[in-house]
């Protein structure tokens, strides 16, 4: 199991370098450079050519990219052509801020989700699973930035204001307020935000934990243990919910991963300042150090996701084996 | 003892001749009609398709449905005694919109059909011939999978020299196209070792036309049922591009573009008429194709259906 683990881990690092190749080789084909924009247009000519010669911006790509790859072995990230300071910093600075609109999002993703779909699932082809069918059309219905806005025009200052909008904390609790009503402004003020990201997500949990349990009640071990006398209760706790949460268990890291890139819309949409946010403004500005480093953060966290899922899977469900 | 011829038996005729399989639209029709839902779904879509593609040329060819007049901005409806008011570049929002529904819907159409037309041809080829060709093929699909597709299409969107609807639809494809090719990867996998493509193989049939003629018939069910579905999702992420200043530019109206206006607080707070008719619009279509993909999908699996 270990050495799977390593194994995958092993892949999933050429699996990488093609991504950065594949975003570098982009780059460099598009038009405009990290000095486009930037520019004094009375600048004479020369001096934007030793600017650019100086910045690295005139070697082919394929230079830049072994420069910048040799770098990230280093532990060197480059700096951010915008902010004037290592990447690093710049992309620490916020990546905390979408970690915790991301966890949150999750949890509320699983809160909305397991409930919804057990019972769906325990009661299906009754009023209940049709009313949580509506919801499930209801989400489908709704983009992510959509429901942004439904959010923001109903519960933000602007209609209810029973919630803040922008920002991270509010900054009367961050000067004079206990480590435990910080925690709560925060939780406050990315309630919206999470709440918009999670919506997506519930959809898929919700749909396969239904089918699981509904495929799980009509199938012959059930039937078995009924006919033995087992009470209802049991049957649906012990034999049917358990085996038909494996998926949803398994699901796990590609919710994860899904969540996280999810925050690119949401984090702008809400003005919250993470990472996703960083990647619209740094591409906006054609700051390619910063976009490179994101991208394979995504990517990374997409890859880890998958790996998770099949690890989790093997986990609670000993028949699977990966190899 | 009395002898019963069956095939004289006129009740077991009629079996027999009805024993030819109902088409996908007989069971299309059958599900609708215990589905009010999606029943309500298609007729409200053929009415809203139907008047976009009606009126969106009749209003282009009229007037310019683009012109800006300053004199006549952020008007109301009942201040400016037209259906829905004005924007804040003094347009008129009702016509606006309707030439916007067109061409998100054309969009988000040839962004579907692409990426089905590419992931038919590249899952078929992969299902159907399995092994090494299917690993090898599955391993880029993967690898492709990685890429934040979100983000490679907007840095792509952002970067291009200029914003062309041909390109759009593009970059929009190339990081479609891997859901679409798993989909049918499936789809074929699980059909190529039934009986009926054994048989075909067995009597010489060459592959390219086993897998025309007989596996193709057998995955068009669950393909218009994705379809339908993904399109759905398309007009979503066309919409979602488009809000956030990464889709086509202010050329080109889209349901996405039109709903820019809820962006700035002012109009959301106390110009309704300037970005939710649009919303209503985008969340009425979504709705309604999810109601009828949801039919369309119970005709794909006949676990699922209700009659």
């Amino acid at each position: 199991m270990y050495k799977t683990i390593l194994r995958r881990f092993l892949i999933m690092i050429p699996q990488l370098f093609v991504i950065t190749l594949v975003m570098f080789i982009l780059a460099s084909q598009m038009p405009g450079d990290a000095l486009t924009g930037l520019l004094d247009p009375n600048m004479p000519l020369h001096v934007i050519e030793q600017m650019r010669e100086d910045m690295g911006l005139n070697l082919p790509w394929y230079e830049q990219y072994t420069l910048w790859i040799a770098g990230m072995f280093q532990g060197d990230f480059g700096m951010s052509t915008t902010h004037r300071r290592p990447v690093e910093e710049v992309i620490g600075e916020r990546i905390w801020n979408t970690f915790f609109l991301g966890i949150f999002s999750l949890t509320i993703t699983y809160l909305i989700a397991m409930p919804l779909g057990v019972l769906a699932g325990k009661y299906d082809r009754t009023a209940l699973d049709k009313a949580i069918a509506i919801y499930i059309f209801m989400a489908l219905a709704m983009p992510t930035i959509v429901l942004g806005i439904v959010l923001i025009f109903l519960f933000s200052p602007i209609g209810t204001g029973w919630f803040p909008l922008g920002g991270t904390v509010s900054a009367i609790v961050l000067s004079s307020g206990t480590p435990f009503e910080i925690f709560m402004s925060r939780l406050h003020h990315m309630a919206l935000p999470a709440i918009t990201g999670a919506l997506v997500s519930t959809i898929g949990i919700i749909f396969m934990l239904r089918a699981n349990i509904v495929d799980k009640k009509a199938s012959d071990y059930v039937s078995l243990a009924r006919s033995k006398g087992v009470p209802d209760r049991v049957i649906f706790g012990k034999h049917i919910l358990r085996n038909s949460l494996i998926p949803v268990a398994s699901n796990i890291g590609l919710v994860i991963a899904f969540t996280f890139t999810g925050t690119v819309f949401v984090e702008m949409i809400f003005n919250f300042p993470g990472i996703g946010r960083l990647f619209l403004d740094s591409i906006s500005l054609r700051d390619f150090p910063v976009v490179n480093v994101l991208v394979l953060f995504f990517a990374f966290l997409t890859a880890v996701g998958v790996l998770l899922s099949d690890i989790i899977l093997t986990i609670v469900d000993p028949r699977i084996r990966i190899r | 003892m009395t002898e019963v011829s069956y095939l004289e038996d006129d009740r077991h005729l009629e079996v027999v001749q009805s024993a030819k399989p109902p088409s996908m639209i007989e069971l299309f029709w059958r599900e609708l009609k215990h589905d009010y839902l999606g029943m309500a779904g298609l007729i409200i879509l053929v009415i809203i398709i139907a008047s976009i593609y009606i009126a969106a040329p009749i209003l282009t060819a009229t007037m310019n449905v683009m012109q800006t007049n300053l004199i006549n901005m952020n008007q109301s409806p009942a201040d400016s005694g037209s259906l829905l008011g004005t924007d804040m570049m003094g347009r008129y929002i009702a016509p606006l919109l309707v030439v916007a529904a067109r061409n998100s819907f054309n969009i988000s159409f040839a962004v579907t059909t692409l990426s089905f037309a590419i992931g038919l041809i590249v899952g078929v080829v992969s299902g159907f011939y399995g092994g090494k060709l299917d690993n090898g093929i599955m391993r880029v699909v993967d690898t492709w999978s990685m890429l934040p597709s979100l983000m490679f299409i907007i840095a792509m969107i952002t970067l291009a020299d200029e914003r062309t609807v041909p390109l759009f639809i593009l970059f929009l494809t190339m990081f479609t196209w891997m859901g679409r090719t798993r989909l049918v990867r499936a789809a074929a996998l699980q059909n190529r070792n039934m009986d009926y493509i054994n048989a075909s193989k067995t009597l010489g049939t060459r592959n390219g036309i086993i897998i025309i003629r007989e596996m193709l018939p057998n995955l068009v069910d669950i393909i218009v049922a994705n379809f339908v579905i993904t399109l759905a999702a398309s007009i979503g992420m066309e919409t979602g591009l488009s809000l956030l200043g990464f889709g086509l530019g202010m050329e080109w109206p889209s349901l996405g573009t039109m709903l820019q206006a809820a962006l700035q607080p002012i109009n959301l707070q106390f110009r309704w008429w300037t970005w939710a008719p649009a919303l209503l619009l985008v969340v009425t279509i979504m709705l309604c194709i999810n109601f009828v993909g949801n039919a369309l999908q119970r005709v794909a699996d006949p676990k699922q259906r209700l009659q």
